[in-house]
């Protein structure tokens, strides 16, 4: 039995988001306000990676669909070997960022 | 449509994804180490279990070519496939109702990954063996028991659940 890939091709808006998501890894921007932010946790080794980017441009995109584009983009970047060492792909948008805890993200309202 | 405010309707019209196995994984094994740590034996390794058992679905998951985003329940039904076209899904107790162990590992080692790749041979007896161990002493029916068990067979099954997660992605590519 076939293994059912779903969502495999990307919509025109999602495949602009991959462009511009690859564009990124290669030459990231400096400065603390730049987006997207990328945070890629490689450990290393045996371990698994996680990938989450922050980017204001999800905000109307499915949480599925922002790990696909996610994924892809990293594939497209690092390559088939390293992608499947990818456990988790998370994107947020600043806010959910915040909510979420995510380092440099914190919420320093009372700070 | 409004949100269901019960938790167990929630977590029902909850469809996860296979990397969604890894976040609860990680956190029922925070849940097993406080448990752990409290002394609370039974309940530590009731959890310890689930939490293997979560790893290898999950690897058997990505050995079927999964991406993080695949859906579980989807894959859920390949795998089943997989292990009737095989000839493991009898071996399935009837009593662990999907949650055995051994039929997870068993089905693991059968798998090739995507690109043809089988398990070597040093990691599915190390995977035998520490699936063995933590089968030894446990069981879904746990729920139903006091707690007699030592802190010898908590550390046993902690550290074969940990042998699991470090070595999840050399099981699953």
């Amino acid at each position: 039995m076939p293994l059912h890939k779903t969502s495999r091709t990307l919509q025109p808006t999602l495949l602009t988001l991959r462009k511009e998501l690859v564009g990124e890894w290669q030459h990231p921007r400096t400065g603390k306000t730049a987006e997207p932010d990328i945070f890629e946790a490689d450990p290393g080794g045996k371990e698994p990676i996680r990938l989450y980017v922050v980017w204001s441009k999800w905000k109307d995109i499915a949480a599925t669909d922002r790990s696909d584009v996610i994924l892809d983009a990293f594939e497209a970047v690092r390559g088939k070997n390293m992608v499947i060492r990818v456990a988790v792909a998370t994107g947020f948008t600043p806010d959910e960022a915040r909510s979420f805890g995510l380092e440099g993200y914190e919420d320093d309202s009372e700070g | 449509m409004t949100a269901s405010r019960l938790l167990r309707d929630r977590v029902h019209q909850y469809n996860p994804s296979v990397q969604d196995f890894e976040l609860a994984a990680e956190s029922r094994l925070d849940d097993a180490m406080t448990l752990l740590l409290a002394n609370r034996l039974l309940g530590a390794i009731y959890l310890f279990g689930y939490v293997a058992e979560i790893y290898l679905k999950n690897a058997v998951y990505r050995r079927l070519g999964a991406r993080p985003t695949a859906q579980a329940q989807v894959i859920f039904r390949q795998a089943r496939r997989k292990a009737q076209d095989l000839g493991l899904w009898q071996h399935l107790k009837q009593w662990e109702s999907g949650h055995g162990l051994m039929f997870w590992a068993r089905l693991l080692w059968s798998l090739p990954n995507p690109d043809g790749r089988e398990l070597g041979s040093e990691e599915r007896c190390s995977l035998y063996r520490h699936v063995r161990r933590i089968e030894d002493r446990w069981t879904v029916n746990m729920r139903y028991s006091v707690d007699t068990s030592s802190t010898r067979e908590a550390e046993t099954v902690q550290a074969s659940v940990e042998w699991i997660k470090r070595n999840r992605v050399a099981l699953w590519r």
